[in-house]
This record gives structure tokens, sequence and C-alpha cells, in this order.
């Protein structure tokens, strides 16, 4: 031993090790603390950047915090969600957050996300979510969500999705004394929003700023956007509900047409939460209006499906909302019945 | 980053043990044991093409050339009869990283490259009598199958010969390691990010920063890769050739080519430029030794081009880099001695001046590396002013 600590590599591999061991006691409070600001505040909560980085690290939140400071409310989306080309204050979900400050508003919005993706999502946090909005696109999940979230076998084997590894994952759980190591990815996301590369690339000029020691332009709230009630009377507003329900032979049809849609709807009633289903114009696969008025004589008030035909002058592109057309959208999603409200 | 993962440190924890713990004339199998291993892991499906290779290698060394030949129609039937595509190497998926193009499947153009070096020198007698499991140990070493650098054989079994366990082996390697995954995660992944703006830069300023953000990302990245790789070596008191040497502050090309990705252009220089000048000097090209060059050139420069992918963009960038050594080998030669030895020609403002020009020339020739052709014709039209 005498000999070990006179040789200078030992000492400093064992400096290392003890600095390592300090710094790691601080972990788990400095991880509480990040997340806390970044999930229960009354910041804005969109990911960094759209893509699956801090999906993860939000599920696993949402999953050991199934109860948050108040009511929950999740937007399920692409990048019309996320706001492509918006400030996250000009977004659907923060413009809604403004006129339901009450809740907090998480925008779930991740690009090329379809409701397959959100559908597994939700299934995996959905205690921990009061209220759904989701803007229905597409069935398929996003191939790598396996290895992102935990996913059932009967899903995997439902949308053919190859099951994650479980070798390396379960290696790195055995390294779970070690916290800085096990809990990385969460503290990136807490405190990033995003992994640390894509935050240093995407805040290059402010962190430049920073050490220049000049100011750094910041997000302001949502305000509100002028000619919003103008706005939404060019919005086409669909939630027509059949007067009886569908003869069982209807329902058999509907419950193939829409399998995704439907497992979607009884994996929300399992729960007792409540969604709206929101068909967006050049956005959504185009649903007939009869069945939209069958399913919400089937679903309502559980799940509402909800036509909303955005013109083109509310819009950047063909695809993606203006900051005026996010604005009047989240206006008339806080305006419909029955909302987050009943949640609470 | 294999490099990160828990099974690949396990790897190495198990094979360092391992290796000190047996006798010194098992290393060698330890060595194969512990590759093997790591094949088995990531990448199940080549481990035994793997092994064919090295066991082929060391046939054909022992003048069995004859069983090599069979052993292929063998292997090529029974992938037939299992249906399994021999081409499978095409359908791997692309790496991210800008060095991807080499690694898949997992390093194969490292170990193809260091067979040959093998069989050649062998034939040449520069390596004696080979024992099969030092020959494993060479072709499986495990740090070095995911980016190189790409070892010599005589060279490699001294150092595994002398390998001893030391604290500071192990104290030097990890901060080696640990300089590799800064280097990747904190500097090169982040200026991919700014690389990867080539897909929508659509002016001069912004092309040229891009191909900036590339030029610095390569070198990084790769070198990250090799600093772990040595590192790794290093922990276990191996020494494998060093990949970099500040290669954007070489004065002129040929330097750069001496210090950018070493133990691949010493390979070249060795196996294909030197063989092809001496060839040519038996010809009647002998007497246009500059020709005999600039033949070498091209010929080293679409190996190396080929090496880092079978594509025209790859050629067409080795092809440049040929270029480049031509015109710098005749101004070189042909530049009078009165010039050559004025005191600009060795001052600090000149030497300033051809590190400058060398990386940007340099630069310029990442464009056909980083992308397909009709987009890099985009990208170097926007870079000079073009639209």
């Amino acid at each position: 031993v005498s000999s070990l600590l006179h040789n200078r590599y030992v000492r400093r591999i064992a400096v290392a090790i003890v600095v390592l061991a300090v710094v790691d006691q601080w972990v788990p409070g400095l991880l509480a603390r990040v997340e806390r600001d970044r999930y229960e505040s009354t910041q804005l909560f969109r990911f960094e950047n759209s893509d699956l980085f801090s999906l993860g690290p939000v599920v696993q939140y949402f999953r050991e915090h199934p109860k948050g400071t108040r009511p929950r409310v999740g937007f399920f989306g692409d990048s019309v969600v996320w706001g492509y080309f918006l400030k996250a204050q000009e977004t659907v979900p923060a413009q809604f957050q403004r006129l339901e400050p009450s809740v907090r508003v998480f925008n779930l919005g991740i690009n090329n996300l379809e409701t397959g993706s959100a559908y597994l999502i939700a299934k995996s946090i959905l205690p921990a979510i009061d209220f759904l909005y989701v803007f229905y696109n597409g069935d398929t999940p996003n191939a790598m969500l396996p290895q992102l979230i935990p996913v059932e076998a009967s899903d995997l084997e439902r949308f053919r999705l190859e099951p994650p590894d479980r070798f390396e994952p379960a290696l790195e759980r055995s390294m779970g004394f070690w916290q800085l190591y096990d809990k990385s990815y969460r503290l990136q996301a807490g405190l990033f929003g995003t992994s640390t590369r894509l935050y240093l690339y995407l805040h290059k000029a402010d962190l430049a700023r920073q050490l220049l020691g000049r100011p750094v332009s910041e997000n302001p709230a949502p305000a509100e956007i002028p000619g919003v009630d103008a706005a939404m009377t060019l919005i086409g507003v669909d939630v027509s509900r059949a007067p009886t329900r569908p003869a069982d032979e209807r329902l058999q049809q509907l419950s193939t047409k829409y399998s995704l849609l439907w497992s979607f709807v009884e994996l929300i009633g399992v729960h007792h939460k409540q969604a709206i289903i929101v068909e967006l114009s050049g956005h959504s696969r185009p649903m007939p209006d009869q069945d939209r008025a069958d399913l919400n004589a089937l679903f309502f008030p559980n799940v509402t499906f909800l036509k909303l035909t955005v013109p083109v002058s509310l819009k950047i592109d063909t695809l993606h909302l203006s900051p005026l057309g996010s604005a009047a959208v989240a206006t008339i999603l806080a305006r419909q019945s029955p909302g987050p409200g009943s949640a609470r | 980053m294999i490099f990160t993962e828990v099974r690949f440190v396990l790897l190495v924890a198990g094979c360092w043990i391992s290796f000190f713990s047996a006798p010194a004339r098992f290393r060698s199998t330890v060595l194969a044991a512990w590759g093997i291993a790591f094949y088995v892991i990531y990448a199940g499906a080549f481990a035994p093409l793997v092994v064919e290779l090295v066991i082929a290698a060391y046939l054909i060394s022992r003048g069995r050339a004859d069983l090599v030949l069979v052993g292929l129609i063998a292997i090529l039937f029974v992938d037939f009869k299992l249906g399994v595509d021999v081409t499978r190497f095409a359908t791997l998926p692309a790496s991210t990283s800008p060095v991807g193009a080499v690694l898949m499947p997992l390093g194969f153009s490292f170990l193809a490259f260091e067979l040959i070096h093998f069989a050649v020198d062998h034939q040449r007698g520069r390596i004696g009598a080979v024992r099969f499991m030092d020959l494993a140990a060479f072709a499986l070493y495990f740090p070095c199958r995911i980016a190189g650098p790409i070892k010599r054989y005589p060279a490699f079994i001294e150092a595994v010969d002398v390998a001893r366990p030391s604290t500071q082996n192990v104290y030097r390697g990890f901060v080696r390691v640990l300089i590799g995954i800064l280097k990747k995660v904190l500097l090169a992944d982040v200026l991919a990010l700014t690389a990867a703006e080539a897909l929508y830069a659509d002016t001069t300023v912004h092309v040229w920063k891009v191909m900036l953000a590339y030029s610095l990302q390569i070198y990084l990245d790769f070198s990250a890769y090799c600093d772990m790789a040595i590192g790794f070596s290093r922990m276990l008191g191996i020494t494998v050739p060093e990949n970099f040497n500040w290669p954007y502050l070489s004065p002129n090309i040929q330097e750069f080519w001496n210090r950018w990705h070493m133990t691949l252009s010493g390979w070249a220089r060795d196996y294909v430029f030197t063989p092809t000048g001496r060839a040519l000097f038996k010809t009647r090209m002998k007497s246009w030794p500059t020709a005999i060059a600039a033949v070498a050139y091209v010929l080293t420069f679409l190996v190396i081009g080929a090496w880092h992918g079978l594509s025209a963009n790859f050629l067409i960038w080795g092809l440049y880099h040929a270029l480049l050594l031509i015109a710098y080998h005749v101004y070189r030669t042909r530049v009078p001695a009165s010039i050559a030895r004025s005191r600009w020609f060795s001052s600090h403002a000149a030497n300033l001046a051809g590190t400058a020009a060398t990386f940007v020339l340099v630069t310029v020739g990442w464009v056909p590396f980083m992308t397909d052709v009709p987009r890099s014709l985009r990208l170097l039209r926007l870079m000079f002013g073009g639209h």
C-alpha cells in the first residue's frame, strides 16, 4: 500500500475517483432541481430541438412523477405542433398555455412524429397526463422509439418494430451506482432541453455574447397576437356528432378503418383521461365527415374528433401555421368543450 | 460511439486482466480471443468471415495458396446454399461520422490493408516465421479495429512482447481516451451540426463556413477515434502508431500527407507509390522522373480514394490530392536554386502563407469527400462566387 501511495499515477487516479465520488453526491439534487425547473415551472415547455433526444428523459420523469404541481396538458404531433419556423412563444401549445395558465402545457411535438408514435408515448406516460391534444397525421411509429421509451411486446409486434437492445442497457443499469453516468441523459435534457452538443450549436451566439459580457436575447412570455378574433372566423371548425350511436356493424367498420385511433381512444378511456383529436387541413389524412360524426357520437365527451380547416393565409407553407394561425388555433382549442378545465 | 459503451469498457477490462495474467507465450492467444469476442458482440454476422480472412492470410504465408482457393470456393458454396448475401457489406447502415465510410463493417478497410501489408512483407522476406496466434492477435486486435491506426505486424508483435502492466500506462492511456472522448463529443460532434448545413447553404460565405466546420470536424472526429484506440492500447502497454501530427499546420501538401492519417499514407507509400515508381523506372519512362512521380501519385491516391469508398466522389478527392502533389512536386523540382535559397523562402511569413494555402486547398478538397458529385459541384460553384 505504501509503495502504491508513492506512485504518482496511483495518487492521481485516486484523486480523480475521490473528485468523481464527491461530485456524484450532488447529482440527484441537481437533477431534481433542473427537472423541476424544466417540467414544473412557468417557463414554456417544448423540446429545445425538434428531435428525439429529450423524449426518453421526459418519459422517465413523467413515469416517476405521475402528479405535477398543476394539471398537465400534452400536445402530441410533429413539426406543426413543435412550431417549425416559429419562436417557442408563438406555437399553438404556447398560446394555449397563455390562455390556460392554470394548467401545465407540454409541447411534445417532434419533427416527423406520426400519431403512431404519439400512441406509444402516451401509453407509457398516460397516468401523468390529464388532457391530450393529438394532431392526427398518420399511424406509423418512429422505429427508434423502443430504444428510448418502454414499448410493450404486443406493440413491437403490432407495429413491426425492432425490439430494443437489452444487453447494453442492462450493463448501463449495473453502473447505476455512478449517478453522473447513469443520469447523464436526464441531466442534459433537464439542463439544456436537448443534447449538450445541440445546445452548444443552437446557442453558440448567445454563449459567445455571454463570454464577452454582452446581453443575451431571451424568449419573452407568449403575448396576445392582434387579429386573432378575425383569424378565427377564417378557420372552419367541425365537431359534428351523429344523433345516434352507430350500429355494431358500423362500429366494426370504424374500428378496422381507424385501428390506431381506436386503440388510442380506448387507452384514453381506460385511464379515464380526456382528449381532442385534431385534424388539420393539409396535414392530416382526410377523414370523411360521417366517420367523424359517428366517432364523436361514440366517444364524446371523453374524446372529441375535431376538424380544423385553416386557410393558406394563416400558414407559412402548405403545412405549418403562422404565428397568427397558431394563436387562432390555440384559441379555438381553448374554447372547445370539454377542455382541460373539465379534467381539473 | 462504441468506445464509450459499457460492454466495450468491460471488454478492455477483461482483456487487460487476462492479458497480464496469462503466461507471456499465451498473450497473442488472449488478444485473438478478445478480438473474436469483440466481433461476436458488435458484428456477429461478420466474425466467421474475418476469421476466414485471417486463416487465408496465414495459409498464404505458409505457401498454401491452393488451400485458400479451395477454402474460398467452399465458403462461397456454403454462403450460396444458406442463402447468405456475400455482398452484404453494402447493406450495412452508413455511419453519420465522416469516417464512417471506412469503418463499416467494423473497420474492414483497416483489416484488409493490414493483411495486405502482412502478405506482401512476408513474401518480400521482411517477416520471418509466423505463429498463427500472433497473426490472429495482430489482425483481430480490437482497439484498432474501429478506426485504425493501420498497424505493422513486426512492430505490433514486438509491442505485445514488451508490454508490461504499469499504473503509468493505465493512467496515460486513460487520459488519452478521455481526450479523445472530449474531442469527439464537445468539438467534432458540435462542428458536425454546422457541417450539416451544407444541405441548405446557399451563399458563398455560408458554404465556406460549412466547409471550415467540416474540415475541422473530420480531423477532430478521426483523430479522436485514434486517440481512443491509442489510449486503450496504452493501457495494455501496447504501443500502436500515431495517426495525426497537427496536419493543418503543414506548410505544403506533401507535408500534409506526412502528417494526416500517417499510417494510411505510409501504407500507400510502401505498397503502391514506391513499387509503382520502381516498376516505371524499369520502363522507357525512366528519362522522365516527373512523369513517373505523376503516375505514381495518381495511382496511389486513386487507391487511397477507393479505400474510403468505391464511389466517384472519393476517387475525385483522391485525384485532386494527386494533382496537388504533382503540382507541388513540379514546383519543388523546377524552382531555381537561387530563389529557393532566398530569405523569403525560409521566412516565417512564407511558412505561414504556405500553411494557410495548404489548409484552404485541403478544405476545398473535402467538398467531394463530404458529399456526392452533383452536390459537390453545387457547393464548389457557391464557394467560388457562382450561384
